[in-house]
């Protein structure tokens, strides 16, 4: 019955999400991630009020897992593109090295930490920091759209920041092949190289992509196309779990082969961007369920650099980011903040990370997704605010 | 947005092309994880296969489609060859985690049901409906349960249990024979667009009989089970329980209809979730109060369609939902089948099968002359009755779940002869459509639609 009465929640989630989030919507609520969610989670969840008891908590496994690399296969359709239009090489560039160096200097910060202050075996650090590295380097498209809701005019600065959220993906969700790779399922009765566990899902990513638009041109009704899509990504994310391999990487490089190989692209992201926001709610809620807050000192002064590491990299890139859009020092210096707002990968990442690595470690990369996505919000907003929203800056409109 | 009616590729030849590179890349992908995966999560096969079986049930239709076959026929067949019993790329632990979409599906099928039920169109035939509920019910019902006694030597699960309780088994087989499948008869309706007395009895009764096998589905199992189960005894106080469950159920149907035309005339939006939450969390609280799901989302279909103006919006949400549950729900259905069983069985379900057309034939005409009924219906009206589908396979579910001794068995035998009575079943109707002059007529087609 805890379980029926969790996928009603979950499913009351999915609706609100709907309701709420839905492209169309006049301005989305609280926080632009919803990390709200996962707060609300943990506290309805095992560790805090217990009203989510921990085995149907465990008992919706798949489903988180499902759910994550369902959002995957959404940001993959959507890689490249803002709305319908595709990004230049420029904006590839600075959105990969954007991502790539926060995922280093946050990874940096952690292993640091990790390694001297808390003293954690060396395999270990080498996870957290990257996990926690690659959930951090996220530009977040929702803070985008949060900004937009709020009364943000175009601009070169807003174009530069949404240029940077749908182009950075490819470092977190691939990258998590690379962690899933240093440690292969012990079970697994797959004899690969290092790389070929980084390979596998990227293969398997791209006979899914390809095969889904060979099945969608032959399909004529819509539900044929939502049971193709449906079918191929839980087929795709069953397999690659069972193999050991990273479902999320897989069905995002499924949605980039989907993207590039159907001549119905741009319908196909509409399609699976309207499902984002019934998906994306109860996954946070269910991210929560699962978090477990560190209570030694070792793990809280990991998460403490974690979300100190990523405040000052998000900040010292935003800076970047602003020069380039040509703003003056202050707004700059203002804009920067903007930076550190978080959105679905960070959750997803942390997420799949969690399940995979079950016990200290995802424990650790929980939390700190959980307290950075609030922390990096709460301060992502204020800058978005000060910035885009209510002083919209002079210079921008008129550098457009 | 029409994604795919703008992507559709008219050949039909590129269409099996794909199907079958398709088709090949899921069983390979199925068959490389089931050999390279060497611990078993089973909780992460039962996601990979419900992918699986939706595509292949998918792509099979399409394939099967060059011989005229209904899609449902791919959908077992999917579920057989990937099963426990040939390839075992979807093994018996995941076929049981399937199951549960079983209790989705015939939410959906009982709510659609409901829907199609319509007040007017039952209140014009009255009289023949009346006569055949009656003939194919009561005479149909216990002939079919003498079919199955003749039949108990041959069944291995019946032989050794007993006259009573394999008098209880045919009672429930005999109340299973008389439900006919919706479903099938609405796609030949819509496919041929025929319009016509036969077509107008074909509407009226195989929807109007959905409650009449609701209901009677109830009463049997509370009666056979002291049969069935020797130490569960009988009192007439199981009756008045069996009251409070039908009436209770339809009560609550009718709260949950009410409800359902509010939010489809107020909200509207999300029903997919809304039919999800319903499916699972409504089925859930009636079993626990110990009513009847099925009558109740019937009940609640019904009150939508005939005393709201919401019943097309519900019936192609139900149909969207379903269009994807049903692959799953008719593929689990495949894998489910005991092969070994059936292959010491199957004359018997071919001797089931035909029995049960004999029967149907026999009542029909037997119903139509005491209905004084139009020539054309006495001659021809009993080929839409011939189908049966998901109603059946679901019902065979919920009599597996009330007698877990002998109800998989049963269930077995309950599928092989649905498989028969589903691809004779559409192919007779639709050819009698053709032959009477009713095909092809557009008001049929409105007629159908309007449902």
């Amino acid at each position: 019955m805890n379980e029926m009465l969790l996928l009603l929640g979950l499913l009351a989630f999915a609706y609100i999400g709907n309701a709420l989030i839905a492209p169309g919507q006049a301005r989305t609520p609280g926080l632009p991630s919803g990390a709200q969610f996962i707060g609300l989670g943990f506290l309805l969840g095992p560790h805090a009020l217990g009203v989510v008891p921990g085995n149907a908590a465990d008992s919706f496994r798949p489903l988180a897992i499902a759910a994550t690399s369902w959002l995957a296969l959404v940001l993959g359709t959507a890689y490249g593109y803002a709305g319908d239009r595709r990004l230049s090489p420029r904006a590839f560039f600075l959105g990969l090295g954007f991502s790539a160096i926060s995922a280093a200097a946050i990874g940096g910060c952690v292993y640091a930490t990790a390694k001297w202050l808390a003293h954690m075996p060396e395999s270990e650090c080498r996870l957290l920091a990257l996990a926690i590295g690659l959930a951090g380097c996220e530009t977040s498209r929702q803070s985008v759209r949060w900004a937009v809701d709020r009364g943000a005019k175009p601009g070169r600065l807003l174009r530069l920041l949404e240029e940077l959220a749908d182009t950075y993906e490819v470092v977190p969700l691939v990258g998590l092949a690379f962690l899933f790779a240093l440690a292969p399922s012990p079970e697994g009765a797959l004899d690969l190289s290092f790389w070929g566990w980084i390979g596998l899902p990227l293969l398997l990513g791209v006979v899914l992509g390809t095969t889904s638009a060979l099945l969608i041109s032959t399909f004529s009704h819509a539900q044929e196309t939502w049971g193709a899509l449906l079918g191929a990504a839980l087929l795709g994310t069953g397999v690659a779990w069972r193999l050991g391999l990273s479902p999320v990487t897989a069905l995002f490089v499924m949605g980039v082969c989907l993207s590039l190989a159907s001549r119905h692209a741009s319908q196909l992201r509409l399609l699976l961007s309207s499902s984002e926001p019934g998906v994306l709610l109860p996954m946070l809620l269910l991210a929560g369920a699962l978090l477990r807050l560190p209570s030694s000192n070792g793990p809280l002064w990991v998460v403490a650099a974690a979300v100190g590491g990523r405040l000052i990299t998000r900040w010292g890139l935003g800076f970047v980011t602003a020069s380039i859009a040509r703003s003056g020092p202050e707004l700059s210096h203002r804009f920067g903040w903007s930076l550190c707002c978080t959105g679905t990968i960070n959750a997803l990442l942390a997420l799949s990370f969690a399940l995979r690595f079950p016990g200290t470690v995802g424990d650790i990369v929980l939390a700190t997704a959980a307290i950075g996505g609030i922390t990096g919000d709460l301060i992502g907003t204020l800058g978005l605010r000060q910035t885009l929203v209510t002083n919209e800056p002079e210079a921008q409109v008129a550098s457009t | 947005m029409s994604v795919s009616a703008s992507a559709h590729v008219e050949s039909p030849r590129l269409t099996r092309m794909a199907a079958v590179i398709g088709l090949s890349v899921v069983f390979g992908l199925l068959f490389v994880t089931d050999r390279g995966a060497a611990h078993d999560d089973s909780s992460f096969g039962a996601v990979a296969a419900v992918g699986f079986l939706l595509l292949g049930g998918m792509l099979g239709a399409q394939l099967l489609e060059i011989f005229k076959l209904p899609h449902l026929t791919a959908y077992i067949l999917v579920g057989v060859v990937a099963g426990p019993q040939v390839l075992h790329l979807v093994d018996h632990e995941t076929v049981r985690q399937l199951s549960s979409v079983n209790t989705l599906a015939l939410a959906l099928i009982a709510l659609a049901g409901g829907v199609e039920l319509q007040l007017p169109m039952m209140i014009a035939q009255r009289r023949s409906l009346s006569y055949a509920t009656l003939i194919h019910t009561l005479v149909g019902g216990v002939l079919a349960m003498g079919a199955f006694m003749v039949c108990a030597p041959f069944l291995p699960f019946v032989r050794d249990l007993g006259l009573s309780i394999g008098i209880g088994i045919a009672a429930l087989w005999g109340a299973l024979a008389v439900s006919r499948s919706p479903s099938a008869t609405l796609a030949i309706l819509s496919e041929t667009k025929s319009d016509g007395p036969i077509t107008r009895f074909a509407l009226a009764f195989v929807m109007s009989s959905d409650i009449v096998v609701a209901v009677l589905m109830s009463l049997v199992i509370t009666l056979v089970r002291p049969l069935v189960e020797p130490l569960s005894g009988f009192s007439l106080r199981d009756l008045q329980h069996l009251g409070h469950e039908l009436l209770g159920s339809m009560t609550l149907g009718m709260t949950l209809g009410f409800v359902l035309s509010l939010y489809l005339w107020l909200v509207s939006g999300q029903l997919l979730l809304v039919l999800i939450a319903i499916g699972f969390g409504l089925t859930a609280g009636l079993r626990y109060l110990h009513f009847d799901p099925l009558l109740t989302f019937l009940t609640a279909g019904f009150v939508v369609s005939n005393l709201s103006a919401q019943g097309p919006k519900l019936l192609h949400a139900v149909e969207a939902t379903g269009s994807i549950v049903f692959v799953v729900f008719f593929a689990t259905a495949g894998a489910h089948l005991d092969l070994q069983l059936l292959g010491r069985l199957w004359p018997v379900a071919l001797a089931l099968a035909g029995a049960r057309i004999a029967i149907t034939l026999f009542a029909h005409n037997l119903g139509a002359r005491l209905a004084k009924d139009d020539p054309m219906i006495r001659r021809w009206g009993w080929a839409p009755l011939i189908s049966q589908a998901g109603l059946t396979l679901g019902l065979s579910a919920v009599i597996e779940a009330a007698f877990p001794s002998f109800g998989s068995a049963f269930r077995s035998l309950v599928v092989a002869t649905v498989a028969i009575n589903e691809v004779i079943g559409p192919i007779v109707f639709k050819a009698v459509l053709e032959r009477t002059g009713e095909a092809g007529k557009a008001k049929a087609h409105d007629a159908v639609e309007s449902l």
